[in-house]
C-alpha cells in the first residue's frame, strides 16, 4: 500500500513538473509584437474570428448584444456610422448628409442613390420609411426585445415620439418627433437602427411572433452591408461572404468565420495554434502573454461601459436609499478591480466612464468604508437585510471578465458589512429577460455604451418607456426624469449643465452602485490588418485584410 | 445458437415497454416545467395573446392524452417538432449534429475502452508492481483531471507548443457539417479523411481520458476477482497451459463486467459532452444542449432527452448480446 501511495505522489508529481515546463515556456519569449504589415492590402482569404457567443438574432430591431452587433454590422448599414474606432464621431453611412429643422423636432437625412440590398431591391427613402414604421408598429410580442428602441424614442406606437417618417422623393426622408432630439443622429448609428430589405421583411416573415426568431432573423438577413451571410450553423459558426454588389469600398476578404468558444482560454489557445486569425475577449490575466508571443498582436478597446450592483429601487430593502448607498460604501473596489481587472479596470464612480462628453467629474468614487456602510444600515433601521443576490454563469463581457469570481469578492464584501446573501445565477438569455421582473432584487450587470454619449447610458438604463421606469430598475424619480427630458432636448450650450444635474441625481440616489469601467482586448494573428477595434462594436471588416 | 436467437428476440421485445416509458417521460418534460410552457418558451414580457397562440401551436390547448396521441403519431414519422429558436425542425437539427458527435464518441471510445481494458489486464497480472502501480496513477489522475483541464492543456501542449495538430472545429473547411470520416475514407479523399482524423485526435484523447480509467479500474478488478476463482485454480492444477486458462477460463468470467461499463461510458459520451464540445468548438449535440438550455428552447431539450434515453438503450441491449456471447450462462439467466 505504502508503495503503491508512493509511486502515486511520484507519478503526479512528475506529471505537473512536466506541465510546469510546459506553460513556462511559452511565457519566456520576449515581446516583439510590432505589426510588419505590408502596405498593399491583399484581396481575398478567410478572417476566422473567435468570439465569445453566437449572435442571438440577425434581425437588427431584435438583437441587443455586442455578438449580434457585429454580425448585423457587415450585414446590415445604418443611414449614419461611426468613424472607424471612435464612439461619438458621426460620418456618413446610407445617408449622406443630415439637417435638423424646427428646433431638432423635426430631422431630413439624403439618401445615397444607387444602392441596393444584397436581394436586389432597390435601396431608397420607402425602403426606410418601411423600417422605421415597422420598428414603431412592432408586433407587442416582440416589443421587449426591441429595447433599444423604446429606450431611443420613449416607447412604441402612439408613445414613440416619432409623429410621423414621410418619403417625399426616393432620396429624402424626413422624420418628425413630438420633442426635440439633438442627439438623433449619433442615436441612429446604434446597430438595431439598420435598414433591411423590405422585400426580405416580407417574404420571411420578420414579424412573426410564433416563437423566438423568424426565418428573416434566422436564415434571410438582408441588408446592404459588404457582407452577406452564407450560413449561420447553429451552434458552430456564422459565415459571411463578400457582397459582390456592394455600392462602397469592396471587402478585401472572401469571407468571414465567426466560431463561438466560451471559454477565454480556449479562445487564445486557438489563435496561439493559428487555427483562428483573432480572438476576442482576451482574459485580463493572458494579455501580458499574448504580448509575448512574436506571432500575435494585441488590439485594445477603450472603455465605453461601467459595471455596477444593480437594484429594484421600488422594493424593500432598496426602496430604502441610504441601504443603497450602504452598498456603495461597503464593496472594496480598488481591490476587486487589482484582482480581477489588472490594466483592464479602473474604479467607477458614474454610470458612464470619463471619455463620455459632459462627465462630471465632480463626483468622485466613494471610499471604501465598511464602517459607514454599517452605520447607514443602522440609519436606515436594517443591520442585516436578507436578500436574494444574482449574477449571470454563461457570459463575459468587459465589465464583468469573471462573473463567478467578481460576485463572490462583492458578496463577501457586502457580508462583511451585515449583508446576509442568498447567491441566486441565471443563464445570459433567462438572466437578461428575468432581471425586468421584481425576482431580481439587486443583481450584477452592466452597461455597454452603443455610442458615446451621456444620453445612451442614463436614458439606456433608467429611461422611461410608455411613460414607466424601466422595468429593470424600476427607477422611478420624477426629478430624475424631468432632468433626463430636459438634458435630451436641450440646445447645444446647455446640455453640459443639463447633463451634470442628471449624473448628479443618479450619484446621488445611487438606483445602482458602479464599480468598474472596464475595457477588453483581441488578440490577432500578425497576419490580419486594418481591424479597427471599437468598444461600441460597430467594427466594419470591409477594410480588413489577411497578409499571405 | 437458438438460444442466442431466442435471448436477443426476448431482449427486442423488452425494449417496447421501455420504448414507451420513454416517450411517456419525454412527452412529460416539457409539462413538468414550473408553469406553462408557452409563457416559459415566449419569456417574461409575452403577453396573454402571444402565450395564448403558442399554446395552440404547440397543442398544450388539448387534453393531455390528446397531447400525447398526437405527440407519438408525429413521432413515429419522425416529427420531433422546431426549435422555437431557430425554426428548424428539430428532427433535422439532430441529424446535422449527430454525426459529429457520434464521430467523436466513437473515436473516444475505440481509445479509451481497449487501453482500458489492457492497462486493467496488465495491472492485474501483476498486482502490486510498480506496473500496477503506475497504471492506478494514470488512471486516478485520467478521472480525476476535469474535461476542461484536459482539454486546454491538450491544446495548448499540442496546438499552440507544438503546433502539431488542430484546436478547434471538424474540419479546416468551416463550412464541412454531417458525416466526415466514414465518407470520405470510402470516396478516397484522403486529406479530407486525415484532416478529420487530426481535428479528432484531441477531443477524443480528452473525452477517452475517463472512459480509460472506469474500464481500467473495473477490468483490474474483475481480472483479479476472476483469477483466484475455485475452476480457474482447478484448471491450472489439471496443467492446462495458461493462455488456455486465461481465455477459456478467465476473460469469460472478467470480461462482462468490463463490456457493461463500456457500454455505459459509450452511451454517456453519445449524449455529447458539453464541456468538450464548447473547448473544442465541435458543434455536436452537446452544444445544441447548452444553446437549448441557454435560451429555453424545451422542444429541441425534450428531444434530445429522447435522442440521449434511445442510445443508451440502444448501447444496453448491445452490451447484453456481447455479454451472452461472452458468457453462456447470461443467456439463460436473462
Amino acid at each position: 500500500m505504502h508503495l503503491r501511495k508512493s509511486w502515486l505522489a511520484t507519478a503526479v508529481a512528475a506529471l505537473t513538473l512536466v506541465l510546469a515546463g510546459c506553460t513556462s515556456s511559452g511565457n519566456t519569449s520576449t515581446n516583439t509584437s510590432t505589426n510588419t504589415s505590408s502596405s498593399r492590402p491583399q484581396v481575398g482569404g478567410e478572417l476566422k474570428i473567435a468570439t465569445v457567443a453566437e449572435p442571438t438574432s440577425l434581425d437588427p430591431i431584435l438583437a441587443f448584444d455586442s455578438d449580434s452587433y457585429r454580425v448585423n454590422s457587415q450585414i446590415f448599414e445604418t443611414l449614419v456610422t461611426l468613424n472607424a474606432g471612435t464612439t461619438s464621431d458621426v460620418v456618413a453611412g446610407l445617408a449622406k448628409s443630415w439637417a435638423p429643422s424646427d428646433g431638432g423636432k423635426t430631422w431630413t437625412f439624403t439618401l445615397r442613390s444607387g444602392v441596393t440590398f444584397q436581394d436586389g431591391t432597390i435601396f431608397n427613402a420607402q425602403a426606410v420609411k418601411h423600417n422605421f414604421d415597422r420598428w414603431q408598429n412592432l408586433p407587442t410580442a416582440l416589443q421587449g426585445r426591441a429595447e433599444a428602441y423604446g429606450t431611443v424614442f420613449g416607447g412604441f406606437g402612439s408613445s414613440s415620439i416619432v409623429t410621423s417618417v414621410d418619403a417625399p422623393d426616393s432620396t429624402t426622408v424626413k422624420i418628425s418627433l413630438s420633442a426635440a432630439r439633438p442627439s438623433l443622429p449619433i442615436q441612429l448609428t446604434l446597430p438595431v437602427f439598420s435598414i433591411a430589405s423590405p422585400t426580405a421583411l416580407r417574404k420571411y416573415d420578420a414579424n412573426s411572433t410564433s416563437g423566438s426568431l423568424s426565418t428573416f432573423a434566422n436564415e434571410h438577413p438582408v441588408g446592404t452591408g459588404p457582407f452577406e451571410l452564407s450560413a449561420w450553423n447553429h451552434g458552430k459558426n456564422v459565415i459571411l461572404k463578400r457582397n459582390p454588389t456592394y455600392w462602397g469600398d469592396k471587402p478585401y476578404l472572401a469571407t468571414v468565420v465567426m466560431t463561438p468558444i466560451a471559454d477565454s482560454t480556449a479562445r487564445l489557445n486557438a489563435v496561439e495554434a493559428g487555427d483562428v486569425d483573432g480572438a476576442d475577449q482576451i482574459s485580463p490575466s493572458d494579455i501580458d502573454s499574448v504580448k509575448a508571443d512574436n506571432s500575435l498582436q494585441v488590439e485594445n478597446r477603450a472603455s465605453c461601459n461601467s459595471g455596477y450592483v444593480a437594484f429594484k429601487s421600488t422594493q424593500a430593502p432598496f426602496d430604502n436609499p441610504l441601504v443603497r448607498e450602504a452598498v456603495s460604501y461597503a464593496i472594496n473596489k480598488e481591490a476587486i478591480i487589482k484582482r480581477f481587472y489588472g490594466s483592464t479596470g479602473t474604479a467607477a464612480a458614474l454610470l458612464m466612464p470619463s471619455t463620455i462628453p459632459y462627465f462630471d467629474a465632480s463626483l468622485k468614487v466613494r471610499d471604501y468604508s465598511p464602517s459607514k456602510a454599517k452605520e447607514l444600515l443602522a440609519q436606515a433601521g436594517q443591520q442585516h437585510p436578507t436578500v436574494d443576490f444574482w449574477y449571470p454563469t454563461d457570459m463575459t463581457r468587459p465589465w464583468l471578465p469573471n462573473s463567478q469570481g467578481i460576485y463572490q469578492a462583492i458578496a463577501s464584501d457586502l457580508e462583511a458589512v451585515g449583508f446576509k446573501i442568498t447567491p441566486k445565477s441565471a443563464t445570459w438569455t433567462d438572466y437578461l429577460s428575468n432581471s425586468q421582473t421584481s425576482v431580481y432584487k439587486m443583481f450584477l450587470l452592466g452597461w455597454s455604451c452603443d455610442y458615446g454619449a451621456a444620453d445612451n447610458f442614463y436614458a439606456g438604463a433608467f429611461g422611461y418607456i410608455d411613460g414607466k421606469p424601466n422595468a429593470r430598475y424600476a427607477y422611478a424619480s420624477t426629478e430624475f426624469e424631468a432632468a433626463l427630458t430636459t438634458a435630451q432636448s436641450a440646445p447645444l450650450d446647455e446640455q453640459k449643465s443639463a447633463w451634470q444635474k442628471v449624473q448628479k441625481i443618479v450619484y446621488d440616489d445611487n438606483p445602482v452602485v458602479p464599480f468598474v469601467y472596464g475595457s477588453s482586448a483581441m488578440a490577432f494573428s500578425k497576419k490580419v490588418h486594418g481591424y479597427v477595434p471599437n468598444p461600441v462594436l460597430v467594427e466594419h471588416l470591409n477594410k480588413v485584410w489577411i497578409s499571405q | 445458437m437458438a438460444l442466442m436467437i431466442t435471448f436477443i428476440s426476448r431482449r427486442l421485445l423488452a425494449l417496447i415497454p421501455t420504448l414507451i416509458v420513454l416517450s411517456i417521460l419525454a412527452f412529460l418534460f416539457v409539462h413538468a416545467l414550473p408553469g406553462d410552457p408557452a409563457a416559459v418558451i415566449l419569456g417574461p414580457n409575452a403577453t396573454p395573446a402571444a402565450i395564448q397562440s403558442l399554446r395552440g401551436t404547440l397543442g398544450l390547448d388539448q387534453p393531455l392524452m390528446t397531447q400525447y396521441g398526437s405527440y407519438i403519431a408525429h413521432l413515429v414519422h419522425g416529427d420531433l417538432g422546431s426549435s422555437a429558436v431557430s425554426q428548424q425542425p428539430v428532427a433535422t437539427a439532430l441529424l446535422q449534429r449527430a454525426p459529429a458527435t457520434i464521430e467523436l464518441a466513437v473515436v473516444a471510445i475505440l481509445v479509451g475502452a481497449p487501453t482500458g481494458l489492457a492497462a486493467g489486464w496488465f495491472a492485474a497480472r501483476r498486482p502490486g508492481t510498480l506496473l500496477d502501480s503506475s497504471l492506478t496513477a494514470v488512471s486516478v489522475i485520467a478521472l480525476s483531471a476535469p474535461a476542461f483541464v484536459l482539454g486546454l492543456l491538450s491544446q495548448f501542449v499540442f496546438g499552440v507548443q507544438l503546433h502539431l495538430l488542430p484546436t478547434i472545429g471538424r474540419s479546416s473547411d468551416s463550412a464541412a457539417t454531417g458525416w466526415l470520416i466514414l465518407p470520405s475514407l470510402l470516396h478516397g479523399d484522403l486529406s479530407t479523411f486525415s484532416d478529420a482524423i487530426a481535428h479528432l485526435i484531441l477531443p477524443a484523447v480528452t473525452l477517452a481520458g475517463v472512459p480509460f480509467a472506469v474500464v481500467s479500474r473495473v477490468s483490474r478488478a474483475a481480472f483479479l476477482r476472476a483469477q483466484v476463482l475455485p475452476h480457474v485454480r482447478v484448471a491450472e492444477a489439471k496443467g492446462l497451459p495458461a493462455t488456455r486458462v486465461r481465455r477459456g477460463h478467465i476473460h469469460r468470467i472478467a470480461l462482462p463486467p468490463s463490456v457493461t461499463v463500456i457500454g455505459l461510458q459509450f452511451g454517456a459520451l453519445l449524449a455529447g459532452s458539453i464541456i468538450t464540445e464548447n473547448i473544442f468548438a465541435w458543434g455536436g449535440l452537446g452544444s445544441l444542449i447548452v444553446s437549448a438550455i441557454h435560451t429555453n428552447d424545451y422542444i429541441v431539450l425534450q428531444s434530445c432527452l429522447l435522442f440521449i434515453a434511445v442510445m443508451y438503450v440502444l448501447v444496453n441491449l448491445l452490451v447484453d448480446v456481447v455479454n451472452a456471447l461472452i458468457d453462456p450462462r447470461s443467456r439463460r439467466t436473462q
